[in-house]
This record gives structure tokens, C-alpha cells and sequence, in this order.
């Protein structure tokens, strides 16, 4: 009883990395301004490991359980009695990410319509690597869908191939990614060159920091297998992950017909 | 009290009142600017200020006042008193919620931290309008806008974990019998809020984000043929609707807050309900009146305009419903009522002058002048500031433990009251005076008086203010215990100890068919909840509980 009256002011409920994520952030800002101003390369050195710092800690305390939300027992939930806390809110960042990716597309198609001359399809972003890419990502959802079959069998082999098969698809694509921007910028292409080239490195950009989050969680997925975190009865956040790796590369699906074949 | 709890909560409780903290310090730096401003247009021909400084106190004034102050505002009440409204002890995220809160706090100091550099703080206006904020016309301004749109980016990210968090809670961790059509109105005008900025926020990003690539990258959107366009599109997608997100909150305080001082169930419960569905709909496609003079064509002109003076209606409802709840009531004024029943004529001039700017001929002669901020303040003021304000003291018994002093808050609502009246309606008369001017000619005589007659209203504005945090402050360390429940109110926050132990309740309570409250068992001593400061005054068994729709 006193244990649960408790529980907000107890040490496992409480957590320094958000603090710490947030001020690496904001020095990572103010890095940038002072490295304008000339001076701020160490400042922002400095930032970028506090930011990293604070992820990996965020990560490691969930990893090992230390950090405990309040459960309560079950109320009135309608209409959402058949999913999951953890779900709902991944479903709620999906929905707001679809309206950022949606909106960037958007973007895109309104400066395009507007646009006096545009570069044809084909003649500056090759669409067979576009076309590569969009391979490697869909059948990293096959892997990773083998992965997740593989552990509700019980067999943590299969989820960390799948696991391992899904990161190097995924690095795949981003390698690629960067191979084609420096093939680019040789070219004398970069992203001052006009509107084809804001929109263009502005969304893969954005989209390519999604495969890069999602690489990362992964890494974290795969460590999670290995150390035996992630099994049969206990693979929810794995699914979670999911979602969000699969809606990254649904995202693919529209930008690579509007930034390769159109 | 130690200096590491404060870091590292993740209390729903603890972060609410650190948003609260936040707003007011953040809005006190906002309120500054505008007295600034203020004082550099009390008479024609001054030059207190230069205009430079001018345009930066317009922006950040701007930008404070509605990211900053307002938004931590209405989240620190939401923080404090959601999860108990609706019967939780936490919400569903508790650390993604100590870092929305952090994010607020170093985005506004990230953003405000651009007035020690070169150039100073943002300056284009608190729209942010292109080609203006692009490096080719505001190289001057590097700073500003860079750490004025990075700290915004901040605030985005806060927000949308905020979101999640809320809804996930509000979806997922209501008591047993607490039924959606059972949850106060207060946090069904949050759901609208939380869903409306579910859809702006990531708009603003987007804005925000090729903002700063074009800044610190090189891209090329804002400075092309089509960027300013773009720019007045994604800027008041985000914007109009937002002013729904701090609009709503303030309302669901005014629902609450009527219900419980007339001792009446809040009339047409349903209705209101039903009106805030589609009004939150309607909010999001009413974003083309900001953007008449732009060149957008005649159709899309008449649709904004006829979707502008529907959308009055579903408010127009909710007011009459309010008023409504009055009728027959056993009416008493203390401070919070004071609050919410002045804003009633308050938000009737502002939303009835709304209607003037929703016509698209008219708006060609009056967009840009004082009319328009004389129009906005009159919305922003009452509606969002001062009934959270309202909020505040209708809950700060619960949250302190304590009596706020009434003599002092009646004075602070007749101050602000007056002074809000005498600062912004003569800017209603100079309608032809357009905005953003640093100086004035001295022969406009009349422009001449009514900034001196806004001034002194300004003045006396700031002079409530001033006695609000005296009363906050003293009251908070020695007024009279408040009761568990002071007021009498309906929902759950009133059935727990003020102020509450920290998780709230010992047991899950449960909301019957009836709409009472009851708990699953009492606990055989009460001891261990004096360590968390809170206390009991009564074993209450049952507790009447907010009927609905009466």
C-alpha cells in the first residue's frame, strides 16, 4: 500500500535523461550560433555527445527496467479496449508524423505545380538507384518480418538474423543515399541548386533521418535479442518498432514517384 | 524541496506546477515587451526605443505570448488536473512528459537567448512572413531567426510528445464507469486541443524546418517565386488553428468553473460536446482569412469568408450555453467566477468584430491596422489569458493547500478588467492606423489620444498583474488550509486531499451508473500520506459527482 502511494517520488520513478536530451538539444542550437559566430566548434562537439549521451542513457534505463509508469488497472477504456498503452501512442506519433511527411509532399507538389521549368524525369536523379533503394527497403520489411514470426515461434536464432538482415537492407539504402548526394554535389548539384534540388534533399533528407532513427532502434532491438530481452512472451516494443520501420518505408513509396519518375 | 527532485520528476503533478512556473515567467518577459512597446507609443515622435528593438519587442512579444505563455499555461493546468479528473494517477508516459516540459523551458530560452547576440532577437513580425525571413532581406537578423525558429522546432517537439501522451491517457486510463459522456467538459475542450495540435503542430515543423535549411543549409524554398505564398500557407495552416488550441482550454475553465459557482449542472452538456466536434473540424479548413490580400483567387475567397462566420456559430452556442448554466443558479462571485463571467462581454467584442474581418471586402481596408490588434487582443486576452488565469485560482487551493486572499483577487480582476478594456479599445477607434509602427506623426492628434489613453490602461494592467503575483506568493506560504474542496465542486480533483498526496488516490475510484463516486476500499490509516504533505480533512464515503447534461 505505502509502496504504491509512493511510486511518484521513489527513485524508479524518477529520471534524469530527459532533462539531459533536452539540454543537449538546446546546446546543440546554441552550438550552432556560436559556430557561425566563429567560435562554437567545440561547444557543439561538446552538445552532440550530451544529446547522444542522453538517448543512449534514456535507452539503457528502459532497457533494464528501470524506470516504472504507474500501471493501472484496467477502467473504462471504449473505444480502445483492444489495444495495447504503448501502441495507442505509437499509432498517435504515426498519425502526426503522416501529417509531417504529408505536408513535406505536399510542399513539394505545390513549388513543383508552380515551378517555370523543372528537370525531366531521369535526367538528374537516377531512377535506377531510386529503384534499388525502394527494393532494399521492402524487403527489409520482408526480413523483418521473418524476424518477428521467428521470435512469436520462440526462436531468437531466426529474430536476430531477421534483425541483423533488416539493419543491413536498411543501411543499404542509406548508403546508397549518401553514394547518389556526393554523386550530386560532384556534379556541381547541391542543395543551393535551385527548387528540383531544396525539395529534393529536403525530403529524402528528412526521410533518411527516419531510416537513420529507425537503424538505431534496430541496434537496440538486436542487442535486446542477444542479451535474451526480447522473447516469445515478451516482444510487444518489437512490434511497436514495426510500425514505425514499415510506415518509414510506406513514406518511400510516395516520395520515390515524385522525386525519381515525375 | 530538494533541487534534484525538481530535475528528475516525472510527477504529473510536479511538472504541472513547473509548467505553470514557466508560463509565468516566460509570459511576464512577453508582458515586459509589450509595456515596452507600449511606452514607445504613448506619445507621437518618441524614440525611447529604436526601431529595431521595436521590431523585435512586435515579434517576440508575439511569439512569447502564444507558444509561450499561454501554451505551458493551459498545459501545466491539463498536467495538474486531467489525470485526476479523469481518475488516474499518472499519465500513460511519464518521462516523454518531463520531457515535454523541458523542452518548453530551454526552447523559450534558446529562442530568448538571441537578444545577446548580434542582431538581436527575431524581428520580422511574429508571422515570420517570406521573403522577409530569408538570409537575402534579414542578414542582419541571422540570430534571431535561427534561434527564434530552432527554439520553436523545441516546442514542437514537446508538444507532439505532450499529445501522445494525453491522448494515450485520456483513451486508456480513465477509472471504471468513467465514460467519455461522463468526463468533465474541461477535458473534453483538452481533446479538442489535443487534437487539433496533433494535426498543426507537425505543419509548423515543416515550416519551420525548410525555414532553418534555408537559413543553415542553403536550400532555396522561401526566396523562390512561390515562397512567400507557401510560406503564408503552412504559417497560418499552423496559425488559425491554433488559435483554437489555446482558445479551448480557457473555454473548458469556464465550464467548469460557471458549473460549480452557480451550483448547477453545466446546461446542454451534450450540445456543448457536440459543438466542439465540429467546430474543431471547421477550425481546420478557415485558414485562408488570414491570407485575403495575397492574391489567392475570388472563389477561394468567398468559401474562407462563408467558412469564417459559420464557424462564430458553434462558439455563439457554447457562450449561450454558459449562459444559459446561470440561469436560475445560486450565483457566487468569488475571484474565479469574477474571471469567468467578465470574459462573457469580453469574447462577445472580440468574436463579434471577427465577424467584420471575415468579410473579404472589409478585411482589404482594415488588415494590418490597429482594428486588427485591437481585435486579436480583444479574443486572446479574455478568452485564453484571463480565463486560465480564472483556472488558476479556482484550482490553487488544490494545488497549495491554500486560500489565495479574495480581497486581493477581486482587486487584480477589476484592475485587469478595467485595464484590459481601456488598453485595447481605443485601438478599435484607429482603425486606420496601420500596425508595427514605431512613431507616429504628431499631428495625428488623434492617434495621439488613444495611445495615451492605452497606455494608461496599460498601466493599470500591469498593475494587476502585479497584485496577482503578491496574492500567489504570499498566499502560497501562509494563507488559510483550504478544505479538500473548497468550492464544492463536481469532479474527482475535489474528493482527494488539497493538496493532493503524490499519486493521487489510494484506490481506484469508480464512477457509478448515477454518476457517483466511490472507492474500492479504504485504506486503515492515513499515516503514510502525511509524509507526502497532503492530508485528509474527511473520510468522505460517497461523493456526489457531476450529473450530466441537465
Amino acid at each position: 500500500m505505502s509502496e504504491t502511494s509512493h511510486a511518484n517520488h521513489n527513485p524508479r520513478h524518477m529520471s534524469i535523461w530527459p532533462i539531459v536530451i533536452t539540454l543537449g538539444l538546446a546546446l546543440v542550437f546554441w552550438g550552432i550560433a556560436a559556430y557561425l559566430l566563429g567560435v562554437g566548434l567545440p561547444l557543439l562537439i561538446l552538445a552532440l555527445i550530451i544529446l547522444v549521451g542522453g538517448i543512449l542513457g534514456y535507452l539503457k534505463e528502459t532497457m533494464q527496467g528501470n524506470f516504472v509508469a504507474i500501471e493501472e488497472q484496467r477502467g473504462s477504456q471504449w473505444p480502445f479496449e483492444s489495444i495495447s498503452k504503448l501502441k495507442l501512442g505509437v499509432w498517435v506519433f504515426i498519425a502526426g508524423d503522416i501529417m509531417l511527411f504529408g505536408l513535406m509532399v505536399g510542399v513539394d507538389i505545390y513549388l513543383r505545380l508552380g515551378a517555370v521549368s523543372w528537370p525531366d524525369a531521369g535526367t538528374v536523379f537516377s531512377i535506377s538507384h531510386g529503384a534499388l533503394m525502394t527494393y532494399l527497403l521492402l524487403a527489409s520489411t520482408l526480413t523483418f518480418g521473418y524476424g518477428v514470426i521467428s521470435v512469436r515461434n520462440g526462436s531468437s536464432k531466426g529474430l536476430i538474423t531477421g534483425l541483423i538482415l533488416t539493419l543491413i537492407l536498411g543501411a543499404g539504402f542509406l548508403v546508397i543515399k549518401l553514394l547518389e548526394w556526393s554523386e550530386l554535389f560532384s556534379h556541381g548539384f547541391n542543395l543551393s541548386s535551385g527548387l528540383a534540388a531544396s525539395t529534393y534533399f529536403f525530403t529524402t533528407g528528412l526521410h533518411g533521418l527516419h531510416v537513420l532513427i529507425g537503424i538505431v532502434g534496430l541496434a537496440y532491438f538486436i542487442l535486446g535479442a542477444i542479451l535474451g530481452n526480447v522473447t516469445k512472451e515478451k516482444h510487444e516494443t518489437l512490434i511497436l518498432f514495426g510500425i514505425y520501420w514499415i510506415f518509414v518505408d510506406i513514406v518511400w513509396l510516395f516520395i520515390f514517384p515524385i522525386m525519381y519518375l515525375w | 524541496m530538494n533541487i534534484v527532485r525538481w530535475l528528475t520528476t516525472t510527477n504529473h503533478k510536479d511538472i504541472g506546477v513547473l509548467y505553470i512556473l514557466t508560463a509565468f515567467l516566460l509570459g511576464a518577459i512577453g508582458g515586459l515587451l509589450g509595456m515596452v512597446m507600449k511606452a514607445q507609443t504613448t506619445l507621437p515622435e518618441l524614440s525611447l526605443i529604436s526601431a529595431s528593438f521595436y521590431n523585435q519587442s512586435v515579434s517576440v512579444h508575439g511569439l512569447v505570448m502564444v507558444l509561450w505563455f499561454v501554451s505551458p499555461l493551459f498545459l501545466g493546468l491539463a498536467n495538474y488536473v486531467i489525470p485526476m479528473m479523469i481518475g488516474c494517477r499518472d499519465l500513460a508516459f511519464p518521462r516523454l512528459n518531463a520531457m515535454s516540459f523541458w523542452m518548453f523551458l530551454f526552447g523559450g530560452l534558446v529562442a530568448a537567448s538571441a537578444f545577446f547576440f548580434p542582431g538581436g532577437a527575431i524581428a520580422t513580425g511574429w508571422t515570420i512572413y517570406a521573403p522577409l525571413n530569408t538570409p537575402q532581406y534579414s542578414a542582419g537578423n541571422a540570430f534571431g531567426i535561427v534561434l527564434g525558429v530552432a527554439g520553436a522546432a523545441m516546442l514542437i517537439i514537446g508538444v507532439t510528445l505532450s499529445t501522445i501522451n494525453f491522448v494515450t491517457t485520456i483513451a486508456h486510463m480513465r477509472a471504471p464507469g468513467m465514460t467519455l459522456l461522463k468526463m468533465p467538459l474541461f477535458v473534453w475542450f483538452f481533446i479538442a486541443t489535443l487534437a487539433i495540435m496533433l494535426y498543426v503542430f507537425p505543419v509548423l515543423a515543416v515550416a519551420g524546418l525548410t525555414l532553418l535549411s534555408d537559413w543553415l543549409l542553403g536550400t532555396n524554398f522561401y526566396a523562390s517565386p512561390h515562397g512567400a505564398l507557401l510560406w503564408a500557407h503552412l504559417f497560418w495552416i499552423f496559425g488559425h488553428p491554433e488559435v483554437y488550441v489555446i482558445l479551448f482550454p480557457g473555454l473548458g475553465v469556464v465550464a467548469e468553473v460557471i458549473s460549480v459557482f452557480s451550483r448547477r449542472p453545466i446546461y446542454g452538456k451534450n450540445i456543448i460536446i457536440t459543438c466542439i466536434i465540429i467546430s474543431t473540424i471547421m477550425s481546420l479548413i478557415v485558414w485562408g482569412h488570414h491570407m485575403f490580400v495575397t492574391g489567392v483567387s475570388a472563389g477561394w475567397r468567398i468559401y474562407m469568408s462563408i467558412m469564417t462566420e459559420l464557424i462564430s456559430i458553434p462558439f455563439g452556442i457554447i457562450v449561450l450555453c454558459f449562459i444559459a448554466t446561470l440561469w436560475k443558479g445560486s450565483i457566487r462571485f468569488k475571484t474565479p467566477m469574477m474571471f469567468i463571467l467578465g470574459i462573457i462581454p469580453l469574447f462577445l467584442i472580440g468574436g463579434a468584430t471577427g465577424v467584420f474581418n471575415s468579410s473579404a471586402a472589409l478585411d482589404y481596408s482594415i488588415r494590418g491596422t490597429y482594428w486588427i490588434i485591437a481585435h486579436f487582443h480583444y479574443v486572446l486576452v479574455p478568452a485564453v489569458a484571463m480565463t486560465l488565469i480564472g483556472g488558476i485560482y479556482y484550482w490553487f487551493p488544490k494545488m497549495t493547500g491554500r486560500m489565495y486572499s479574495e480581497k486581493l483577487g477581486h482587486t487584480h480582476f477589476w484592475l485587469t478588467f478595467i485595464g484590459m478594456n481601456l488598453t485595447y479599445f481605443p485601438w478599435f477607434l484607429i482603425s486606420e492606423m496601420p500596425r508595427r509602427m514605431v512613431t507616429y506623426s504628431a499631428t495625428e492628434t488623434t492617434w495621439a489620444q488613444m495611445h495615451l489613453l492605452s497606455s494608461v490602461g496599460a498601466v493599470i494592467l500591469l498593475l494587476g498583474q502585479i497584485i496577482f503575483a503578491i496574492n500567489m506568493i504570499s498566499s502560497s506560504m501562509k494563507g488559510p488550509r483550504a478544505l479538500s474542496n473548497p468550492w464544492g465542486g463536481y469532479s474527482l480533483e475535489w474528493t482527494v486531499s488539497s493538496p493532493p498526496p503524490a499519486s493521487t488516490f489510494m484506490n481506484r475510484p469508480i464512477i457509478t451508473e448515477q454518476g457517483r463516486v466511490k472507492y474500492s476500499f479504504y485504506p486503515t490509516s492515513w499515516a503514510h500520506l502525511e509524509n507526502d504533505g497532503g492530508r485528509i480533512e474527511s473520510n468522505i464515503d460517497e461523493t456526489d459527482f457531476k450529473e450530466d447534461s441537465g
